[in-house]
């Protein structure tokens, strides 16, 4: 082992990083070696200054901060997970409430024109009609319906006579033509 | 991290318990600015909570952690653009002052102190960041180069030359008080 391979781990031989036959042959060349153990020594002190370097401690109130960030961020993933549901969710509501409102009002306009192109017939209360007028047009239905009535029985040849006929069949005990 | 990933709110309180300390030291060691120092360890666990539902465990959770961390450190130290971070091949060591400019009487023993801190803010991002893994997290080469993100060999030079320069700049104030 020369001291050129020591000098070169003596950093990791301090950070306690060298295998143990390793850390064994450098103990054994640092006894032994001037040089080296002064090499040693100096980084040896360099590294151990460090530990003047103070512990600063976190604030207070960083853990408390740190959860509520957190949270919040926590909060307006949600929202940004259900702002775009609640988006479609209104945009079809909308959609189904506009078309429903769009059929109703062409439904009634629909309605309206059908009214309008009715005829008016007036309200049966507003028609005054004289008793008198209401007897003599019934009079006049019965004398129409007579005279059809005669006009049917005119164009009838022959009406047979049922009951003569059943006479004859009960008495002589065969049927006249 | 399996707890918080599967929504478990007190989960995350412990974990941000654990190790939001660990997060800030570290931070604000590498930034020296406390509010600085603050904003990236809210945003270190933001990026936690964010990356819990896909996290996958790779390796040690705290080795994570402290990978978000310098990353957001770097990105703060861009930013400013006080300090630049070369890459491990460019690092160039600050020179340290002559002895003879030096006025030897101000020196005394806390500013010893004083100047090996100031020393180790001397020191390039990347041995700073090293060093700091390894002496004040106790971090192995092997986590300390998943870290950085390079190889062990790059770590083991890096904390060598880090070491070698401090151990200058205090041999420099040690002989400079006597």
């Amino acid at each position: 082992m020369n001291c050129q391979w020591v000098q070169q781990n003596l950093s990791a031989y301090i950070d306690n990083e060298l295998s143990i036959d390793q850390k064994k042959l450098v103990d054994n060349h640092l006894s032994l070696c001037n040089q080296c153990k002064s090499e040693f020594d100096r980084l040896f002190m360099a590294w151990d200054a460090l530990s003047l370097w103070e512990d600063k401690r976190p604030p207070l109130h960083l853990k408390k901060t740190i959860l509520r960030a957190v949270k919040k961020e926590k909060t307006f993933n949600l929202l940004r997970v259900l702002l775009p549901i609640a988006a479609v969710f209104v945009i079809a509501v909308s959609l189904v409430l506009f078309y429903r409102t769009s059929n109703y009002y062409d439904q009634r306009v629909i309605v309206k024109e059908q009214r309008r192109s009715q005829p008016q017939i007036p309200p049966i209360e507003s028609v005054k009609v004289d008793d008198n007028e209401i007897i003599k047009n019934l009079q006049l239905i019965e004398e129409k319906e007579f005279l059809e009535s005669v006009e049917v029985l005119k164009t009838i040849d022959y009406l047979p006579l049922i009951e003569e006929t059943i006479r004859n069949e009960s008495s002589m005990g065969y049927y006249e033509a | 991290m399996e707890r918080v990933k599967n929504g478990d709110e007190g989960a995350f309180e412990e974990l941000v318990t654990r190790h939001y300390q660990s997060v800030y030291k570290l931070a604000y060691r590498f930034l020296y600015d406390s509010p600085e120092a603050e904003d990236i360890t809210q945003e270190v666990f933001f990026r936690v909570y964010r990356a819990s539902k896909t996290y996958i465990p790779k390796a040690k959770f705290s080795t994570w952690l402290y990978t978000i961390t310098k990353n957001l450190c770097f990105n703060e130290l861009r930013k400013k653009r006080s300090v630049n971070i070369f890459s491990i091949e460019d690092e160039m060591l600050p020179e340290l002052p002559s002895m003879e400019d030096s006025p030897v009487s101000r020196l005394e023993e806390a500013e010893v102190k004083k100047g090996v801190l100031d020393a180790v803010r001397a020191l390039p991002a990347n041995l700073r960041i090293a060093i700091l893994l390894l002496k004040y997290h106790g971090l192995s080469y092997e986590e300390v180069a998943e870290v950085l993100g390079c190889t062990v060999n790059a770590v083991k030079l890096r904390v060598h030359r880090a070491k070698n320069f401090l151990a200058r700049s205090i041999g420099y104030l040690s002989q400079e008080t006597k």
